[in-house]
């Protein structure tokens, strides 16, 4: 008695297999990865492999680097990531017991999801896919975006107005030869190579010269202002809210 | 299966050479007009059976096997590998003239494969897609980087690029992938020269555009549409076409109601510009994962008399669609493998009879896989024959199909699958000689194992292909009869091309068993999890004292 009350306290509730073979098919059998019930796919069979938990937790949450299989913590909420890792351990052989309650840890929440909904708003606008050039496109924050520019996490007080004023007196001119002038970004300069983002239009080119062959010179007709245009007044107030949250974090 | 449309193919092909290359093999398809036909006979039906290895090269990398189609130009061949390595040879020897390696971060993880289809050439430069979703472009003569720019962040986007890029005029055109995540599609075109971005075209229409309004709700932000192989390309009609994926999720279609425009479709495109001249979609509301991706082989023949332009396209679902190209008048459709049930057959204006979709909560069996009636390994067509050469795969699947939300840049499948033998015999898969509007088969060569590397054909009367075992083959272009064959030690994914130096002809195949598609093969044939992977490249020619 006193063992299958032990047994019971252990097997995860059906709300958890369910949500395992739901987390399973939406992010592990999909498409052309572990397969279906974990059969084979170009990622390796999951069934049968009487998988050891601490190492597979590992696995699941970190992935393996130089690999297909990418880490779940930061993708997964600790709860699903739990609910998954048992769903493989049933698949793959099922005789190890589940864990504690705390194995995974509870910081493993999908970072998207943070915040107010203003918070929330401002960074789905900062990364917003739909209208091609975003914040996102030259500066990251919280593991996205393309870090071109500078980290603008640190701005405590910024404001839409503040935003549009933006100086850039990082970006300089640079010509070559051929006469061709347009702004740019020094990201290394030595003896052999000189590189620039070329920022003409979005996306930066990360262009790279010899050094005989393009000058940099001070100023440039480049503004913040014109790259930030697709934005209106109160999606840039949006993203200040989510950039001084952050700040404030 | 409805007979396919009744036409009469009064001239073979009337295009004269202009698809087929020379002593050259400048582009992906070989030509813009994607033929994978050379105009070099000297290796030919009757002197194949002399054919020997001349050089090999290994990259090094088998992560993902070998998938690139070699570009030729001036006696130097441009391959990539996986990870994004580009190699520079004396096509003649194999001599090693310059290697580029991109900088890729040490713990770099990706859902998508490491592999990469090839590069582009043009304007001394070398121009590559790569695995993080950059576009690189190198100098021709040393490899040194010129530019590299990130068309989008690939851990948010969920997608990334593996095909080889066009160039056409001073334009670098490429596409991305991630038609199976929550990501919505483009081709995007730069400056040869400066690397700047010149147009996006998105494959699926914003608000306020035609077209917007086949997209429910906020489904055309995560809809795919990816165009994840590479265009073709007209310069007298002055348009590019390339052909776009599938719409996501990829089984569940409940929250994208409507027709999901630009998916499933080939778009013809301003190649100035990247405005949409006109489209044709061949599976509206696609709920099977039946891209339209593939090549666009542009073939000038007959058709009741009447001298046409036209367009073939196979896809995933098995079927081929001919299109009038200059305005994407549908021509005719037509069937490449024989289990197929996931319509019934194709109307004689080109729409879709009795769909078998998959549904919610429920498994239906459904053919072919969605590893394809034929995967993204090309068609060659010989205008000496007239004739298309196709591979084929004769497997199906069960279907789950499942309600789904959008994460963004996360898989986004809509149910899962598992690959099974067709009805009443085993999976197998076939090449296969087609009238190119008709359909009509004139011959069928058959192999145990999905073939998963392009054609290649020849003046010389000739087919090349390679199974995934090992073995790189020529067959009769006229019967389909196998006349000589080659193991080169692992499974072929990649695609021939041939090319002359100083009046030599020489074949070259990559070989290194790997994909994503071949993944799925341990499905229906487990052995297959033996095969070998590898990186190499096979170049053969007649020994020296026995041409002519």
């Amino acid at each position: 008695m006193i063992a299958f009350l032990v047994l019971m306290a252990q097997t995860p509730p059906a709300a958890d297999a369910a949500r395992g073979a739901r987390i399973f098919a939406e992010s592990c059998a999909v498409g052309y990865c572990h397969g279906s019930g974990g059969s084979v796919g170009r990622a390796p069979r999951l069934a049968g492999r009487g998988f050891d938990r601490a190492n597979l937790v590992k696995v699941v949450r970190d992935g393996i680097a130089g690999t297909g299989m990418p880490g779940f913590a930061g993708r997964l909420a600790g709860a699903d990531l739990t609910a998954v890792v048992n769903y493989v351990m049933k698949l793959s052989g099922g005789a190890a017991p589940p864990p504690p309650p705390d194995a995974l840890p509870s910081s493993a929440v999908n970072l998207l999801e943070e915040g107010p909904p203003a918070v929330r708003r401002g960074r789905d606008l900062f990364f917003e896919a739909a209208r091609g050039v975003r914040c996102g496109t030259c500066h990251a924050l919280e593991g996205r975006g393309i870090p071109v520019g500078p980290n603008p996490g640190a701005a405590r007080a910024i404001t839409a107005a503040g935003i549009r004023r933006i100086k850039s007196p990082n970006v300089k001119t640079a010509s070559t030869p051929d006469g061709d002038r347009f702004p740019a970004l020094l990201v290394e300069r030595n003896n052999v190579l000189v590189r620039v983002y070329d920022l003409t239009v979005a996306p930066p080119v990360l262009r790279s010269f010899a050094p005989a062959e393009t000058s940099t010179g001070d100023g440039a007709g480049w503004s913040h202002q014109a790259f930030i245009g697709g934005y209106t007044d109160p999606e840039l107030e949006a993203v200040a809210a989510y950039l001084r949250w952050l700040a404030a974090r | 299966m409805k007979a396919p449309v009744l036409l009469v193919i009064l001239a073979a092909a009337l295009a004269a050479q202009d698809g087929a290359t020379g002593a050259d093999w400048p582009h992906y398809g070989g030509t813009h007009r994607a033929w994978r036909y050379s105009a070099l006979g000297e290796i030919n039906a009757s002197n194949v059976r002399r054919l020997a290895p001349v050089w090999v090269f290994q990259t090094g990398d088998p992560d993902g096997g070998l998938q690139s189609t070699p570009i030729v130009l001036d006696g130097v061949m441009y391959v990539s590998s996986s990870h994004n390595r580009v190699f520079a040879l004396d096509a003649a020897t194999g001599r090693e003239l310059w290697r580029y390696v991109y900088p890729l971060p040490r713990d770099y993880m990706t859902f998508y494969g490491p592999w990469n289809r090839g590069v582009g050439v043009g304007h001394g430069r070398v121009f590559m897609g790569t695995i993080e979703n950059h576009v690189v472009a190198l100098d021709q003569k040393t490899g040194r980087e010129l530019w590299r720019v990130n068309v989008e962040d690939a851990q948010q986007c969920g997608c990334n690029i593996t095909a080889a890029p066009q160039v056409v005029n001073n334009k670098v055109i490429v596409g991305v992938t991630g038609g199976d995540s929550a990501h919505r599609g483009y081709i995007t075109a730069f400056d040869v020269r400066t690397g700047r971005q010149a147009w996006r075209f998105w494959t699926i229409p914003g608000p306020g555009e035609k077209g917007h309004e086949t997209w429910s709700g906020d489904s055309w932000k995560w809809g795919g549409g990816s165009t994840w192989m590479t265009g073709s390309y007209d310069p007298e009609l002055n348009l590019i076409y390339w052909s776009v994926g599938n719409p996501a999720a990829d089984f569940f279609g409940g929250s994208r109601t409507g027709d999901n425009l630009y998916t499933d479709s080939v778009v013809a495109l301003d190649p100035a510009t990247g405005k949409l001249r006109w489209h044709y979609q061949q599976v509206p509301h696609d709920v099977w994962d039946f891209d339209t991706a593939y090549e666009n082989v542009l073939l000038d023949v007959a058709v009741q008399r009447r001298p046409r332009k036209l367009l073939v396209n196979v896809n995933k679902g098995g079927m081929t669609f001919v299109v009038d190209r200059t305005n994407g008048e549908f021509v005719s459709a037509w069937p490449i493998v024989k289990h197929l049930n996931w319509i019934t057959g194709v109307s004689e204006t080109g729409q879709l009879v009795g769909r078998n979709e998959p549904e919610v909560g429920k498994t239906k069996f459904l053919c072919p896989s969605i590893g394809g009636g034929r995967s993204w390994n090309q068609a060659a067509f010989s205008p000496r024959t007239g004739w298309f050469y196709t591979t084929a795969i004769e497997w199906c699947q069960d279907v789950t199909s499942r309600a789904e939300k959008p994460r963004e840049g996360q898989p986004f499948f809509g149910g899962v699958f598992l690959a099974k033998d067709p009805p009443g015999e085993p999976a197998h898969s076939h090449l296969d000689a087609y009238d190119p509007v008709s359909g009509r088969k004139h011959w069928s060569y058959r192999s145990k194992y999905p073939l998963l590397a392009s054609v290649l054909a020849t003046a010389g009367d000739l087919v090349f292909s390679g199974d995934p075992e090992g073995f790189f083959f020529a067959l009769d272009a006229k019967t389909g009869s196998k006349l000589w064959s080659f193991q080169t030690g692992s499974g072929h994914r990649g695609s021939a091309v041939t090319y002359s130096v100083n009046g030599r002809q020489y074949i070259a195949t990559p070989s290194g068993w790997g994909s994503a598609v071949a993944g799925l093969l341990p499905q229906v044939w487990p052995e297959s999890q033996g095969f070998r992977g590898g990186s190499s490249l096979f170049v053969f020619a007649l020994p020296e004292g026995e041409r002519r």
